[in-house]
């Protein structure tokens, strides 16, 4: 009933008439529809062909950017991330002679302690060269951690060559650790009268290393110690012991040997040694 | 077989012209009798026609096969004639107002004093009638009878529910039956 109702409606709506679009605007629709067919697939395509380009080309560009940080990071010096204030760290170029030059002190301080463990067979002359040396490359350390933030380039001849130490010595002035290296140098090259013991030596070290370690880097604190290592040595002792001695310090001496064989009751002194320790 | 709707859009999304012709011959009349229908000023239906293509050129490049091409074609119709209301300052009246409405009677479907059985008379009628209709079952109506839309796709082409669209078309049936003298 109510389709054919809905028919009869429809039949009566189709009686009103079929009423089409005037021709004109026929072929105004039809030209635009045929204009923008002819325009957007030119602009489809280019835009394709930009989707092509797109992809490999941001993937190239990204590879490139990871492979140039990753080979900048291989080559960057190491030990940028380490702790070191930033703001006092001097030019790479300097830095660099540094690092050189600690590692030459580094391997000299080693030779001297081999040297100066050998020499303790051999003849006390021998000794006191070596002695000498080894407590200047303590101030030398002292200095350079002081001195090569400001003035890098004045570290490498005193790296290459090992004896100018002691002449170098007066250049070092003001910080905290050239103070100690001042007071170490002299104590080291001089009658143990005028110095302190080897603890006592150790002990200043030690301090000037604490005082210095705002400032120093890991690396730069690690020669302080061997020095302080080298100047405990029982050969060192006792070459003190033997100056005492040859200074008439006679009562000194007796003590600083029965105070080092207190310490060290397995350790034999040599022969020509004894002779030197030893009161005759 | 003739290509579908869907089918000729597709084509003239790609690029074919051609296409479009055909799908613009096989729609054009209906829409043009929907827009007149719906809005009686035939210059203004006309500029309302011509947008209404335009608009599907326009679109052809976003056009997805989610429904119907009619419903996709007659949904863009009926935003531009509701965007042209508004700037007349009308509304589509909305369920209730209709329901309230349909209490009145259609303006200008008053009756002749004597039953004239001549055709031209009758249709003057139906026309009168539907003209009268409130605007969202008027649409329904011109959906049912232009597009060939069900009740479903009226709904969807009108952004309503399946009730409403409903209600909208018997409503407007049974005011026309009216008109015409059949109830």
């Amino acid at each position: 009933m109510t389709e054919e109702r809905d028919a009869k409606v429809s039949a009566a709506y189709r009686g009103l008439g079929a009423e089409e679009p005037p021709r004109a605007l026929d072929e105004a629709i039809l030209a635009a529809a045929r204009r923008d067919a002819d325009a957007r697939p030119a602009l489809l395509a280019a835009r394709a062909g930009r989707q092509r380009w797109y992809a490999p080309l941001a993937t190239a560009a990204v590879l490139v950017l990871a492979v140039a940080v990753t080979l900048n990071m291989q080559t960057e010096r190491p030990g940028i991330e380490s702790p070191e204030p930033q703001s006092s760290a001097p030019p790479p170029a300097a830095v660099r002679d540094v690092a050189k030059a600690r590692e030459k002190e580094n391997r000299e301080i080693a030779k001297l302690e081999v040297a100066d463990a050998a020499s303790a067979e051999k003849a006390p002359i021998a000794r006191r060269k070596t002695a000498a040396p080894a407590v200047a490359a303590d101030t030398r350390v002292a200095r350079s951690k002081d001195d090569a933030p400001a003035a890098a380039p004045a570290a490498p001849p005193a790296a290459s060559e090992p004896k100018p130490f002691m002449a170098e010595r007066p250049a070092v002035t003001g910080s905290v650790s050239s103070e100690a290296a001042r007071n170490v140098a002299p104590s080291a090259a001089g009658p143990l009268s005028q110095s302190a013991p080897a603890e006592a030596l150790a002990k200043r070290a030690e301090s000037a290393d604490r005082a210095d370690r705002g400032a120093a880097s890991a690396p730069a604190a690690a020669p302080a110690r061997m020095q302080q290592k080298v100047a405990d040595t029982p050969e060192r002792e006792l070459e003190r012991i033997a100056e005492l001695r040859a200074q008439g310090r006679h009562e000194d001496a007796d003590k600083a040997l029965a105070e080092f064989r207190k310490r060290n009751p397995d350790y034999k002194i040599p022969e020509p040694m004894r002779a030197r320790v030893e009161r005759r | 077989m003739e290509a579908g709707d869907e089918e000729l859009m597709l084509a003239y999304r790609e690029g074919d012209a051609g296409a479009f012709e055909r799908l613009y011959r096989r729609h054009k009349g209906a829409l043009y009798r929907f827009v007149l229908r719906s809005i009686r000023d035939r210059a203004v239906a006309e500029e309302l026609y011509q947008e209404i293509w335009m608009r599907a050129i326009e679109a052809r490049a976003r056009y997805e096969v989610h429904a119907k091409f009619t419903t996709w074609l007659y949904t863009i119709a009926r935003n531009r004639l509701v965007d042209h209301w508004r700037k007349r300052g009308l509304t589509l009246v909305s369920l209730d107002q209709e329901a309230a409405a349909e209490a009145e009677p259609p303006a200008g479907a008053e009756y002749e004093p004597q039953r004239v059985l001549e055709a031209k008379q009758s249709l003057e009628r139906f026309r009168r009638a539907l003209e009268a209709l409130p605007a969202l079952q008027r649409e329904a109506f011109l959906l049912h009878e232009e597009a060939g839309m069900n009740v479903a796709e009226i709904a969807r082409a009108t952004g309503a529910n399946e009730d409403a669209a409903k209600s909208r078309l018997r409503y407007a049936l049974s005011k026309l039956k009216e008109a015409m003298g059949d109830d």
